[in-house]
């Protein structure tokens, strides 16, 4: 209610806002008079006809430069009294655990890392987050977010798609697959408009080109965009004329049967993307992309160094940061889905060791990424790609804030977040947990702070509040959750 | 409850197309049984639900399911279904390698730790596997087919005893083209003026014209191109 109010006072003082007034009321119209025409007709509207509608309102908000984003995901469930959401040792020891709920375990952690917090110009971090400091002016911090599940692939899937799944089952499309239906509208050549590494993603309602191409290793990526394997093609000139003609042929008996005929949308659709796909994959292997994926490649040795990828060992959240920035800076992409790190549900006494050293590695990995988007331009000419990108890093819940008897952490609610980039007012800490067992606190989403009135932070208010500073807008059936506007620059 | 059926009916499709060209390549008839009076062996004889029979391209039937890609796995039983047993197979110096199977979890088959959901999408990685895999599988048969005896080659069969691999006459020619039709799509095309079956002699033909050393293979090899890359190889 509030976001509508403030985009309607900012509408009344903008000298364009009869244009954009007119544009909204005929998208909102043109909506409203399909949906009820084809509601009447008792057929629903198509997932191509939603995201087009969606699209003309994002035109609104287009701004010169691209708009990029990033769903940056550490599976497993992140330690927050490691990473985001720490606790001094000194207010609460070990030995008062049963009575405060809370044991930060920091003498457990090997010997390179912090006993107790550190302290930043904006927040503090905890031993594991602290290559985060440097960042800490771009980065608001949620805290106290409300996962409501203890299951993996619910907090995951709720993350994913910034809906409650149904049972297991994931609901609605990927934030990552909406936006990048959404920012359609900026232009670009990307040829993989959505790239997902290692993360499910879904579309269902969106256009068929926001559809994540799912790669599961930078070597894969690099097969994709250069002519094979290094293998000799049997592909004779005289032969590729002939198919070419073939294929042409075809593709035009396909639409002329369209038009002629009643044909099913979702098989319509399908074909039409397995016919488009055809051609595009052709044409992709033309262009010398490929070059900025061979991590291995002499040409590629600065990255190597920034990012510390090891020569052969890309399949670290090194070489996932650097792809990540890779399809980001060439312009391949304008929406991309990772999984930074693996491994971090650790309920036994690995946790120790391996959670503090996956999470860190993380965290590290984020700031290398951040620095390398910071020193690099927007392809599309809208200054550094930090500032036009909004980035949203996640786990699908975090871990007890009690070692378990194993000396291990198992599953917990209450979650933390960052948001980062393009629209987010960074040095903030938004939201808060208890000082008590770490329970999610209601807060006043205008100011951030916590208010016993206010309302729980849901994984669909922390991507609506993405969306949101992208400058885009997604409509309340979509998403049902609240823009955080404390958040938002 | 619909959803499970439709999911039983479709898994049956596929196993029954599995298996008559199975039995195509187990109980191969002699040459002189092999035509029938609609020229095409009846082992191959099977009906896509998917597809109307009366146009070259796939449509829904008013009364059935909608079109759906196949499976990583399910490509993976195909292909050497379809060839006669032939994958795709590389070796980059560490023992040969299925590259399907190298690339399936980028081609979206789960892994059930992080990846349990598959989404059926035709996607650029799929189309371009795709496209490469017919290159070296297609190259692959042409050879192997043309070395065969007759009532053992999968690609092109002999039409009447006695014809040789590289015979080109139309008959011989829309009798394969038929056989080819149903062995990749369970498509049965009875006519010869069906505009499917002469968008493909018409590559046949083109292709022969234009090749300096080996017609009818390089005219065979375009024809499993151009079925292998066809969407509705992908789709069923």
């Amino acid at each position: 209610m509030k976001e509508k109010t403030m985009r309607k006072d900012q509408q009344s003082k903008d000298p364009k806002s009869m244009h954009h007034l007119s544009r909204r009321s005929f998208y909102k119209g043109l909506g409203l008079g399909l949906g009820g025409v084809l509601g009447w007709g008792g057929v629903s509207l198509s997932g191509d006809s939603l995201a087009t509608i969606e699209q003309g309102l994002a035109q609104e908000s287009q701004s010169n430069g691209g708009r990029y984003f990033m769903h940056l995901c550490l599976e497993g469930g992140w330690d927050l009294l490691l990473g985001l959401d720490p606790r001094n040792p000194l207010d609460y020891p070990d030995q008062d655990a049963s009575a405060t709920g809370i044991e930060t375990g920091y003498t457990r952690l090997p010997i390179q890392f912090s006993r107790e917090p550190i302290r930043g110009d904006h927040f503090e971090l905890g031993p594991c987050a602290e290559p985060l400091h440097a960042w800490s002016e771009q980065i608001a911090l949620v805290r106290g977010l409300d996962m409501a599940t203890l299951t993996h692939e619910v907090g995951r899937r709720h993350l994913n798609t910034a809906v409650a799944p149904s049972g297991l089952s994931a609901r609605g499309s990927s934030v990552s697959t909406r936006i990048a239906a959404l920012t359609e509208v900026d232009g670009g050549q990307q040829v993989i408009p959505h790239l997902a590494h290692l993360v499910e993603s879904y579309n269902q309602d969106q256009m068929s080109s926001a559809t994540a191409l799912q790669v599961s290793s930078v070597d894969h990526l690099q097969y994709l965009l250069q002519e094979t394997l290094g293998i000799p093609s049997y592909m004779p000139v005289h032969i590729r004329g002939a198919l070419n003609r073939y294929w042409e042929k075809q593709q035009n008996e396909y639409e002329r049967h369209w038009q002629s005929q009643q044909v099913n949308t979702e098989s319509k659709r399908l074909l039409d993307r397995a016919l488009k796909t055809r051609v595009q994959a052709r044409r992709l292997v033309t262009r010398s992309l490929h070059e900025s994926f061979q991590f291995n490649a002499d040409h590629q040795a600065s990255l190597r160094a920034h990012y510390g990828i090891a020569p052969n060992q890309l399949d670290t959240p090194f070489g996932r940061a650097a792809l990540a920035a890779q399809a980001l800076k060439t312009g391949l992409s304008r929406s991309v889905h990772l999984n930074l790190v693996n491994n971090l549900d650790t309920h036994d006494q690995q946790w120790a060791q391996d959670h503090s050293t996956s999470l860190y590695n993380g965290f590290l990995a984020l700031s290398k990424l951040l620095e390398d988007l910071a020193n690099s331009p927007d392809p599309l000419g809208g200054g550094s790609l930090l500032d036009q990108t909004t980035i949203v890093v996640s786990s699908e819940f975090s871990r007890t804030p009690r070692l378990n008897v194993r000396g291990g952490r198992d599953h917990h609610l209450c979650n933390a977040a960052l948001l980062i980039g393009r629209g987010i007012q960074g040095g903030q800490v938004l939201g808060a947990s208890t000082n008590e067992f770490m329970s999610p606190l209601r807060i006043n989403y205008a100011t951030g702070q916590v208010d016993p009135n206010g309302r729980s932070i849901r994984p669909e208010d922390l991507m609506r509040t993405a969306i949101h500073a992208m400058g885009l807008t997604v409509s309340d059936t979509a998403i049902r959750g609240e823009v955080i506007s404390s958040a938002l620059a | 409850m619909t959803i499970f059926y439709h999911k039983m009916i479709c898994r049956l499709i596929i196993l029954g197309l599995l298996l008559c060209c199975a039995c195509d390549d187990q109980n191969s008839p002699s040459p002189s049984s092999l035509a029938t009076d609609q020229g095409i062996e009846q082992s191959d004889m099977f009906v896509h639900s998917a597809l109307d029979m009366s146009t070259n391209i796939a449509v829904e039937p008013t009364s059935a399911r909608q079109l759906r890609r196949v499976s990583v796995e399910q490509l993976l039983r195909m292909l050497p279904q379809v060839t006669g047993g032939i994958r795709w197979i590389e070796d980059f110096g560490q023992g040969p390698v299925d590259i399907l199977e190298l690339l399936a979890p980028s081609l979206g088959a789960p892994d059930y730790r992080g990846v349990t959901h598959e989404l059926l999408e035709p996607n650029l990685l799929m189309s371009k596997f795709l496209s490469d895999g017919a290159q070296r599988v297609c190259h692959t048969w042409v050879q192997q087919d043309r070395s065969a005896l007759g009532a053992e080659r999968t690609l092109v069969k002999p039409y009447q005893e006695g014809l040789a691999w590289d015979d080109r006459s139309t008959a011989q020619v829309r009798y394969n083209l038929k056989r080819l039709l149903l062995r990749f799509f369970a498509f049965t095309v009875t006519q010869d003026d069906h505009p499917r079956l002469q968008a493909l002699e018409e590559l046949f033909n083109t292709v022969v014209a234009t090749s300096p050393t080996d017609p009818s293979g390089d005219a065979w090899f375009a024809v499993c191109l151009a079925l292998m890359t066809d969407p509705e190889f992908t789709l069923y």
